[in-house]
């Protein structure tokens, strides 16, 4: 889960390591009313949710640049013996250059639908937020997938 | 370019490539050792605090009880529990001492 929401190794290190010391100090919040999973997972997303928008500022400033454009000329298919969205490791970088350009509440909730597939209602018991709040965050979050996808292409072929 | 309708395929094909499960080397160390730096206390440690906090619980109780004892005394001058005490038990102290 905290490789779907940093790209560097040693951010990755840090978030799991927070989550692992968050867990042993929240352990006596947890009631044995559902199973230890998913009050795991719970803790996990919010920390993921947290360090995105701690580290929004510095992400902004550090993302940008010719590898994304790169990145998407080899999802897109630009070769001729390519056809569009054929490597699957260069769709996954391109989804990840995108996401890292959106706000944090918009990534998170694409993550969490998109690429982990979960329900609105699972994505609501996980974050905190409530079902139409969720929602309109996928809704929102989606217009600006698009919007960031489109000027990333413009900005590559103008 | 990729096509708006087009943006379901993307995150298909990014789900496709599975995320690594791979755990640094010695990884379980450094979360181990982040745990005393984040305020976590020896058994012990948490023992002697918890000792020290019900010393200082009963010395306040304690003021409080005195504290109460001598508001409630009865201003006109009638003995409190320990003068009855005491006249009770010297005088018969007395007599015993007589015989």
């Amino acid at each position: 889960m905290a490789r779907r929401h940093a790209r560097l190794e040693r951010e990755v290190e840090d978030i799991v390591q927070e989550i692992f010391v968050k867990a042993y100090h929240k352990l006596d919040s947890w009631r044995g009313e559902a199973p230890f999973e998913h009050w795991l997972v719970r803790l996990a997303v919010r920390t993921c949710y947290d360090h995105l928008r701690r580290h929004q500022r510095n992400r902004e400033e550090a993302s940008g640049g010719e590898q994304e454009l790169d990145l998407m000329a080899s999802a897109s298919g630009t070769g001729p013996e390519q056809t569009p969205l054929a490597d699957p490791a260069a769709a996954k970088a391109l989804v990840e250059a995108v996401l890292e350009r959106l706000p944090p509440a918009h990534r998170l909730v694409l993550i969490l639908m998109e690429l982990e597939e979960r329900s609105v209602r699972e994505i609501a018991d996980l974050t905190g937020w409530s079902v139409p709040l969720v929602k309109v965050r996928a809704f929102r979050a989606r217009a600006a997938f698009r919007t960031q996808l489109g000027r990333m292409q413009r900005s590559k072929y103008l | 370019m990729i096509p708006e309708s087009k943006i379901p395929d993307l995150w298909a094909a990014a789900r496709r490539v599975p995320t690594s499960d791979r755990v640094p080397y010695a990884f379980e160390k450094r979360v181990m050792s982040a745990l005393p730096a984040t305020g976590l206390r020896a058994p012990a440690g948490a023992a002697i605090a918890g000792l020290w906090r019900a010393a200082l619980l009963s010395v306040a109780v304690a003021m409080m009880a005195s504290g109460l004892d001598f508001a409630v005394q009865d201003p006109l001058g009638e003995p409190g529990v320990e003068e009855t005490l005491e006249l009770a038990v010297l005088p018969a102290d007395d007599v015993e001492s007589d015989l």
